[in-house]
């Protein structure tokens, strides 16, 4: 009998070695002739929500479906022994190497199943020091008539040490007993085995993934078209052709800048100057330290400055906001508003209060993304009658401080 | 229960087993960093001017791990912020000289060792928290081109910034060319001369012709323009009075060559620039100018002209200035009769 069972296995065994080539996944035993219980299920497989070796508190998600000659049958436990040898039941089951082990606890969320076998109630326990899993359940889940499905994820597991391929052996059963008296070289030991299935799971090595992202801050402050077609030193020249008049104010609009960070915090713009506009003799133009309209220093000497954002960067651009003093107060500092040139008459105040300042005053924000091109900062300009004639100049630092 | 038992057949099927890895639901795993990455951080420079020395670099940054700290490492590179990369030196940055100035979160920190790029500064290990520090460097020569650079610092518990660091933090930052801004203002010089000008306002001017009336010996007649002067010229302004004395063909009207007041039948003209009350004449300078008659023309009752004489005057700017002059003539009983006139040029000169 056991010869004749050997040859009759042989070609048996070579039958599924050459499914398994053919197909990706099939069933690691083939059932013999034999049609009495135990069974074995199909669609089983074990999904691990980490491969990695030793890694702890893994969820092992357990599916299994009864096979079609299963049902009906009231199952009352269920047994998931872990091995390192084989899947093959009856055979003796090593444990996976430590610190493999799983724990009583469970969870039945069932994955959505159609006919879901919800072992949700039963009663979770440990054989073999960690290395199986049992559940029971006097009441069961009676399959009936159509193969029932069962998912139920194992809580707690650690991983064995050992990289690569270890073993599930599932088990069934009508009874309680032969769940808690299951052994892996009987597996029938306490009665009642229904259904039985193998599956190989592996631990792999983790792939680590590194992608630097730099800091980055870009500014440039110009005074030509663009950032990349200046030349020279940027430099303005305040005053119809240069000259600055005591009845009429003078706005230049060519001073602009371009800002990029990814500062997660952002980027400040601040202007300073060393002195202000200072001419012959020390005589100066004063900058504006308060507010002022453009209508308001006409015959004054004074100068101050306003921003406003130019072009936004594609995607996001982050958000750029003018400093409360730089935004023009109540009529908007913005091109709408803002006309280069002479003029009596305007609404939007100037303001400047960097001169001598260390790091400069803040003009404006700039939050993380593509940033904005071609931010404009007006300076307007007005001489009293009485100035002292001459050459006035100043130099004006533009400074972007990022706060990663 | 029928059971497969033949462990050699099942050793075929164990070759052939094909082995699977079960998905892994959380994907690719990312690797540990080895040591900790600053928290906030951010440096600030007191002038981004490419190639400018003097600078103060002012850094923040948030110590994430608590522990031994004997040293911190500042170091200036041109490509990257993290360590593990090569550090370009930036052209032109010259960290050699700094002074390490003021330090807070950290105390008891002095310069081990400094080169063009790069900071080392050490105390003896000790004991630091999780804080903000900051640590403000001057003298610090900006690199020569303009475009964004990278400060990578870096924290280490040994006292000479050796061995493995702690933390490590990167900032960005930008050079860029300052804006040169100038502005002209013209030299500016208002002048206009009337019998009357409301205010200063040179557009009010009016008349050019006074009417001393009739001459007696008895009495001392009178009579008075006005002029006024605006300007920007640095150094102020004169205004020169010119034209000979009251003439009646070969006759004249002696003027006075000192300060006189009138004297009734005696022959003589004179003017200043002064309220009068011998006579009621004149009036004194107005408005928010600061210029002043000269000296010989500055006082009351008292009068003079010598042709070319300069009768008014400021140092300085003058943002608008009205004189008053005062014409005063008498004349003996012996003068030649006839009608005696004059024509009196006002000069205003600016001293830029």
């Amino acid at each position: 009998m056991k010869t004749k069972l050997r040859q009759l296995l042989r070609p048996v065994y070579a039958a599924p070695a050459l499914a398994l080539i053919a197909v990706s996944v099939l069933p690691i035993f083939m059932q013999t002739a034999d049609a009495a219980a135990p069974y074995q299920v199909v669609t089983r497989s074990i999904k691990m929500s980490n491969s990695q070796t030793s890694a702890g508190s893994v969820t092992y998600d357990v599916t299994f479906s009864e096979s079609s000659s299963s049902y009906p049958a009231t199952i009352k436990g269920i047994v998931v022994d872990f091995c390192s040898t084989d899947p093959i039941p009856g055979d003796t089951c090593t444990a996976p190497a430590a610190p493999f082990a799983v724990t009583s606890t469970f969870t039945n969320d069932g994955d959505s199943v159609t006919n879901n076998a919800s072992i949700s109630g039963w009663t979770g326990g440990i054989l073999n020091s960690g290395r199986t899993f049992d559940a029971t359940s006097a009441t069961g889940v009676a399959t009936s008539s159509t193969a029932y499905v069962f998912n139920f994820q194992l809580t707690g597991v650690t991983n064995t040490a050992t990289l690569g391929s270890f073993y599930a052996r599932i088990f069934t059963y009508t009874t309680t007993a032969g769940a808690t008296g299951y052994t892996d070289t009987n597996p029938n030991a306490g009665g009642g085995e229904q259904d039985y299935g193998g599956i190989a799971l592996s631990t792999a090595n983790v792939v680590d993934v590194t992608a630097k992202v730099q800091e980055q801050l870009t500014f440039c402050v110009y005074t030509a078209t663009t950032c990349a077609t200046q030349s020279g030193t940027p430099a303005v020249s305040l005053g119809n052709s240069g000259i600055l008049s005591s009845t009429a104010y003078w706005v230049d609009n060519s001073t602009k800048y371009d800002i990029q960070t990814n500062a997660q915090t952002g980027a400040t713009v601040t202007a300073s100057a060393p002195t202000t506009l200072t001419g012959p003799g020390g005589a100066t133009i004063n900058a504006l330290t308060t507010a002022a309209t453009g209508t308001s220093i006409v015959g004054a000497s004074e100068w101050g400055m306003c921003t406003y954002a130019g072009t936004a960067g594609g995607g996001t651009s982050g958000t750029f906001t003018p400093n409360t003093n730089y935004n023009g107060g109540t009529t908007a500092c913005n091109a709408t508003n803002v006309t280069a040139g002479s003029g009596t008459t305007s609404g939007v105040k100037y303001y400047f209060n960097g001169i001598g300042s260390t790091y400069g005053d803040p003009i404006a924000t700039q939050g993380a993304g593509s940033g904005y091109t071609g931010n404009v900062v007006p300076i307007i300009a007005s001489t009293s009658a009485a100035q002292a004639a001459g050459i006035y100049t100043m130099t004006l630092d533009f400074i972007a401080t990022g706060t990663f | 229960m029928r059971r497969i038992s033949n462990v050699a057949g099942f050793g075929v099927l164990l070759v052939l087993l094909i082995l699977f890895s079960v998905a892994n639901d959380e994907g690719l795993m990312i690797s540990k960093v080895s040591a900790a990455e600053m928290g906030t951080r951010s440096l600030e420079l007191s002038d981004s001017t490419s190639g400018k020395s003097g600078v103060t670099y002012n850094t923040s940054f948030q110590i994430s791990t608590a522990g031994t700290l004997g040293s911190v490492e500042f170091q200036f590179c041109s490509n990257s912020t993290f360590p593990s990369d090569v550090c370009d030196v930036p052209a032109g940055i010259d960290a050699s000289g700094a002074i390490f100035t003021k330090e807070s979160g950290i105390s008891g920190f002095t310069i081990l060792s400094q080169t063009a790029n790069e900071i080392i500064i050490s105390r003896p290990p000790a004991p630091i928290l999780a804080v903000n520090a900051t640590a403000l460097f001057t003298n610090i020569t900006n690199p020569t081109n303009s475009g964004s650079y990278y400060l990578r610092v870096l924290t280490f518990p040994t006292d000479n910034a050796s061995g493995a660091y702690t933390d490590n933090g990167g900032m960005a930052f930008a050079i860029n060319s300052p804006i040169s801004v100038k502005a002209t203002v013209p030299p500016y010089l208002y002048f206009c001369t009337g019998n009357t000008i409301a205010g200063t306002d040179c557009s009010t001017a009016s008349g050019d012709f006074i009417d001393l009336g009739q001459l007696l010996s008895t009495r001392t007649s009178s009579g008075q323009s006005q002029m006024v002067v605006a300007t920007n010229a640095q150094n102020g302004y004169s205004i020169e009075a010119t034209g000979a004395t009251l003439t009646s063909g070969n006759n004249t009207i002696p003027p006075l060559s000192a300060d006189s007041p009138p004297q009734v039948g005696v022959s003589q003209f004179g003017i200043n620039l002064r309220a009068n009350s011998n006579p009621t004449v004149g009036a004194d300078p107005y408005g928010p100018g600061n210029g002043q008659p000269t000296p010989n023309y500055n006082r009351p009752n008292l009068y003079r002209y010598i042709n070319g004489d300069v009768v008014a005057t400021n140092s300085s700017v003058e943002d608008g200035r009205k004189f008053t002059v005062s014409y005063v003539t008498d004349i003996s009983k012996s003068q030649p009769p006839g009608i005696y006139a004059s024509t009196f040029t006002y000069v205003a000169m600016g001293n830029f």
